[in-house]
């Protein structure tokens, strides 16, 4: 897992909140990259790793600061042979995620998201000419080939907004879903790969969340509240770090 | 026992058929070792070529008279010189070497292609351009990538497409539900003769690896591009074909004739 708080979000207070799921959930060794800032401000969580970066600046989306860049290391930063990297905004409510850290596969994504609130907002095909992946949640075993996908994503990011033109992409901000997803089109040679098969239960960024609990989790869109339970979540709300 | 590659071309104002299909040709001997390849044509659009193995001369040209060349396909079975045979469309490309796809279609009698592929490599079973099909249950079948062997079943599916074509006023007004089409365009008149054969697509055979890249837009989910030639920029490095960010490796049924002088 990567956080880095930013002067906006108190990012180590979800990631607070997702180590605990993690845990219950999953019950895998766990490590977390982060920022001596922000190591200083987590709540004691038990038995986890920690890896000291100094995050990539300069990002942003919607004007505030966008730690995410530096999710390309993964493989470096990793002392597992086989790893999930997952977003702290990815809550596992349910112990899904354990069924693909056994498999044949190299490197696994998922390529699509689910909208909780039924509004298929996540259909992206018109933005690019590839697929968006969703780099929230990814397998990789450590080997040639996720070592050969890796370097691509450095490559692909050192040159961004060459593949950005290349694939018709239109939104200009670095975002891993896709260069994940060009680097893996380029290191497959242009053919399909693998992906998770799942779509990312997703509760888009105008839900607000009012309340978390260990099965489930509630928010409320326009004047509905809705509920799920032992389902994973990804929340696109950053603001339910203070929930 | 002989097996090959068989697709009519018949040249009209606007297209020169024979063109395509030599290049067809060309394309299938690169990629495949079982290559033999025969090309229907009529008398105007007689030709040679290094590339074409047996070219026959339709003596009954059913379309002499017609804008769009439809009314002869069902005469493949009668003219075809091969036991096993692959029809074809004259307007596609191979992109890979299939000749293993004969050891599967020679244990049947008749092998049509279901559905079609985008350029993604999704398989596609409903678009806006099979409104018909849909309208008259007709089964979603391509005549642009289909299997035949000489045998009685083939036998009676051509003749039941004979008589659809020769009787195609009379089919499209009493049989057909909202059909338009002038001539008996082919890939309808194979799917009633297919619905006539086996109302209920009990031995339809439906291979997930016989299907074309259909080169449509709405196919490719593009209705909202303008131009998606221009969008996905079909070319070929080397052997290799691309469109848009994908490297396909099947047959390729380009559809647009403008792609053929691009790319080939």
């Amino acid at each position: 897992m990567f956080c880095f708080d930013t002067s906006e979000t108190k990012y180590h207070k979800v990631l607070e909140r997702c180590v605990v799921l993690a845990k219950k959930n999953l019950k895998l060794p766990i490590t977390v990259v982060t920022n001596l800032d922000t190591f200083k401000k987590i709540k004691p969580l038990g038995f986890i790793n920690y890896k000291f970066i100094d995050p990539e600046l300069g990002n942003t989306k919607s004007g505030k600061e966008w730690n995410n860049v530096d999710r390309h290391m993964a493989y470096e930063l990793s002392p597992y042979d086989t790893t999930l990297v997952m977003d702290i905004d990815y809550f596992c409510f349910s112990d899904n995620l354990l069924q693909y850290m056994d498999t044949g596969y190299d490197f696994l994504i998922s390529k699509n998201a689910h909208d909780l609130t039924n509004r298929n907002s996540f259909d992206l095909r018109r933005w690019s000419m590839i697929d968006m992946v969703w780099a929230t949640v990814f397998v990789f075993r450590k080997g040639r080939k996720a070592k050969q996908v890796f370097d691509m994503i450095k490559y692909v990011k050192s040159y961004y907004s060459y593949f950005l033109d290349l694939y018709r992409i239109r939104d200009r901000r670095f975002r891993n879903d896709y260069a994940f997803a060009m680097a893996l089109e380029q290191a497959n040679g242009f053919i399909s790969y693998d992906t998770l098969p799942i779509n990312l239960p997703t509760l888009p960024p105008d839900c607000k969340v009012v309340k978390i609990d260990d099965n489930g989790i509630a928010w409320q869109y326009k004047d509905q509240i809705n509920f799920i339970q032992n389902q994973d979540v990804h929340v696109l709300n950053k603001e339910m770090a203070d929930v | 026992m002989s097996k090959g590659f068989l697709w009519f071309a018949q040249n009209n104002d606007k297209t020169d058929y024979v063109d395509l299909s030599i290049k067809l040709a060309k394309s299938i001997k690169h990629w495949n070792k079982e290559n033999k390849v025969c090309v229907i044509t009529d008398d105007k659009s007689k030709f040679e070529s290094k590339h074409v193995d047996i070219v026959r001369v339709l003596k009954r040209d059913n379309s002499e008279d017609h804008d769009i060349k439809w009314a002869n396909e069902y005469q493949a079975f009668a003219l075809t010189p091969f036991t096993h045979t692959i029809k074809l469309e004259a307007d596609m490309a191979w992109t890979t070497n299939t000749d293993w796809w004969w050891n599967h279609l020679w244990q049947h009698d008749l092998v049509l292609s279901v559905g079609c592929r985008d350029y993604r490599d999704n398989i596609i079973k409903e678009t806006p351009y099979r409104k018909l099909f849909t309208r008259n249950h007709l089964p979603n079948i391509y005549n642009g990538l289909m299997y035949f062997r000489r045998s009685k079943k083939a036998q009676q599916f051509y003749s039941i497409a004979q008589d659809i074509v020769e009787n195609w006023e009379a089919v499209k007004s009493t049989m057909l539900i909202a059909c338009h089409d002038k001539y008996p365009s082919t890939d309808v008149v194979f799917a009633l003769a297919y619905r006539i054969m086996d109302p209920t697509n009990e031995s339809l055979i439906d291979y997930e690896w016989f299907k074309f890249i259909h080169h449509k837009p709405a196919v490719n989910g593009l209705t909202r591009v303008k131009d998606q030639n221009n969008y996905l920029w079909p070319n070929k490095t080397g052997d290799a074909l691309y469109i848009g960010e994908r490297r396909v490796s099947r047959v390729w049924h380009y559809h647009d004739k403008e792609l053929n002088a691009r790319i080939f």
